[in-house]
């Protein structure tokens, strides 16, 4: 899944104020995403406002985050050009015509980059992302879809229909290469 | 301007686009008209075959031949509706489909639950069809082609001239190859170069056209436009050039080649030009210097859509914030046109009229 942080302006931005830890008769202010914490001076009127965490331990941040969509669309990669592709996108939350866009191949995660070819279809998510400590932040995702597992009773279906309607149309064998041998 | 059908001795030739898709619509003479290609001016409404017929009150039955060049979806919206109320018509497609594995691929891709669908839908409809109905086999163009003959109460006669054996056998048997492989985690698209689209000469009475569809030119003698220039016998080219010109492909520089309008084309005066521009892609056809390529080989030469123009959506406040702040457009394309050419059977003085959004291409 490729996971951007949209440079969003500042207003939107939902900093919180940092919170603070006690730690061996020390203030430390902490922030979710970095280990760095820096000693402070704290007014009587902070120290009032300062709630004492459990001791702290390490967190697997990609699970203390939530995730709320804003918006989400199906696309299909319709063409390539240079670093860029170019996509028709079906809006999937508030349904309408379909709109066109580009995107740059390194908005696709590496892991997602062979998918994209002509044709491929995607995912593209706006979301805003709250952590554990309710900082919010606004992501773009943009996720491949990968081939569905093959479904034997279905593919029978088919081909027992498809061999019906050859038969029907007269196409008894590579008429193509038929029509020019 | 009103809406009418044309008087049974004249011809006519409307072209409709609406900036992705197209569509051509031809009255043959003595109330036989022919249908090329689909588009749709909105997603839910109807083909703009149908809905011009039924403008001018003309009965689909009165429709003897639908064509589906190729398969890009740009050219099949609506084609199935065209072929189910179409009872009188021939339907043709390319030979490259003719084959075995072709139904299975395209009915595989019914699985995809892809939202803007397969890209074959239109064709999956058509052969389902075909087979409930009986109508048996479409007429396979390929190279040389008569797809259609009537003399009845005048010549109509429909030739394809593409696509070449050589690019069946390599082209569009390997794109076909190249599809069958698709899983239905992809959409069917068209994979360049067009060389397996087909392009039809008509003659219908005195006045020849050439329809160039999406035909390419990828070089080689045996592919593409070469081979139509090139090949022998061409029976369908009669004694005469044709005065007006379905130009290839968006007039994209990859669909040319300048034998076109010295040996197919009237030079005295030059023969009329139409096309649907193709609006995707960061340069989209045709450029500034596609239509003064065009320009420099008639003064008669018309677009479906004058003068692209876009439109967007508005969502709610923090998602454009988003959207503007990561310098993300997004767009729908505007504007439908129709170009309408008519001239008497037994002469070519062809009378342009616009509707819509077309106009003159513009310099």
């Amino acid at each position: 899944m490729g996971l951007a942080t949209l440079e969003a302006p500042r207003t939107e931005t939902l900093e919180p104020p940092p919170e603070f830890q006690l730690d061996s008769g020390r203030v430390f202010t902490t922030h979710p995403e970095s280990d760095e914490r820096q000693p402070e001076q704290l007014s009587t009127q902070a120290r009032a406002q300062v709630r004492l965490l459990p001791p702290r331990k390490e967190r697997n941040h990609a699970v203390d985050t939530s995730l709320e969509p804003l918006q989400e669309w199906e696309g299909v990669v319709e063409w390539l050009e240079g670093d860029t592709f170019g996509a028709r996108l079906t809006d999937l939350t508030s349904p309408g015509e379909d709109e066109f866009t580009e995107f740059a191949l390194n908005e696709v995660s590496d892991h997602d980059l062979a998918l994209a070819v002509t044709g491929a279809v995607f995912y593209w998510t706006i979301a805003r992302e709250t952590s554990r400590f309710g900082q919010r932040r606004h992501v773009s995702m943009i996720r491949f879809r990968r081939l569905p597992a093959a479904r034997a009773a279905l593919r029978i279906d088919v081909q027992r229909e498809a061999e019906s309607i050859a038969d029907e149309l007269g196409i008894s064998s590579n008429g193509a290469d038929a029509a020019f041998a | 301007m009103a809406l009418t059908p044309p008087s049974p001795d004249e011809i006519e030739v409307s072209l409709f686009g609406p900036g992705v898709g197209e569509c051509v619509v031809i009255h043959g003479g003595g109330g036989r008209w022919l249908v090329v290609d689909s588009c749709k001016e909105s997603p839910s409404g109807p083909p703009a075959a149908l809905a011009y017929l039924a403008e001018i009150d003309v009965a689909p039955e009165h429709v003897r031949l639908v064509v589906a060049t190729h398969w890009d979806d740009d050219h099949v919206r609506g084609l199935a509706e065209i072929h189910r109320v179409c009872t009188n018509a021939k339907f043709a497609c390319s030979n490259a489909l003719n084959r075995r594995d072709f139904p299975a691929f395209v009915l595989e891709q019914e699985s995809s639950r892809i939202r803007q669908g397969s890209g074959v839908d239109e064709f999956r409809e058509i052969l389902r069809d075909r087979r409930a109905s009986g109508a048996g086999s479409p007429e396979w163009a390929q190279w040389n082609t008569d797809l259609f003959a009537d003399a009845d109460p005048m010549e109509l006669d429909v030739w394809a001239l593409s696509p070449s054996p050589e690019a069946v056998r390599r082209g569009l048997s390997m794109l076909v190859e190249r599809a069958l492989g698709l899983s239905p985690a992809r959409r069917v698209l068209s994979v360049g170069p067009n060389e397996g689209s087909v392009a039809l000469w008509i003659r219908a009475g005195d006045v020849r056209l050439l329809l160039g569809g999406d035909l390419e030119e990828p070089g080689p003698a045996s592919r593409g436009w070469s081979a139509i220039l090139g090949g022998t016998p061409q029976r369908w080219l009669g004694n005469g050039t044709a005065s007006l010109f379905k130009v290839a492909h968006h007039g994209s520089a990859n669909a040319r080649h300048d034998d076109i309008w010295t040996n197919l084309l009237d030079e005295v005066p030059p023969a009329t030009a139409m096309l649907t521009p193709y609006r995707r892609g960061s340069n989209p056809p045709p450029t500034a210097e596609g239509r003064a390529w065009i320009h420099a080989r008639t003064d008669s030469a018309h677009t479906t859509v004058e003068t692209p123009t876009t439109r967007r959506r508005r969502r709610r406040p923090e998602v454009e914030r988003q959207l503007r702040a990561a310098g993300k457009r997004l767009f729908i394309p505007r504007g439908f046109g129709h170009v309408r050419a008519r001239t008497p059977a037994n002469s070519v003085t062809w009378s342009i009229d616009y509707f819509g959004d077309a106009g003159p291409l513009p310099a």
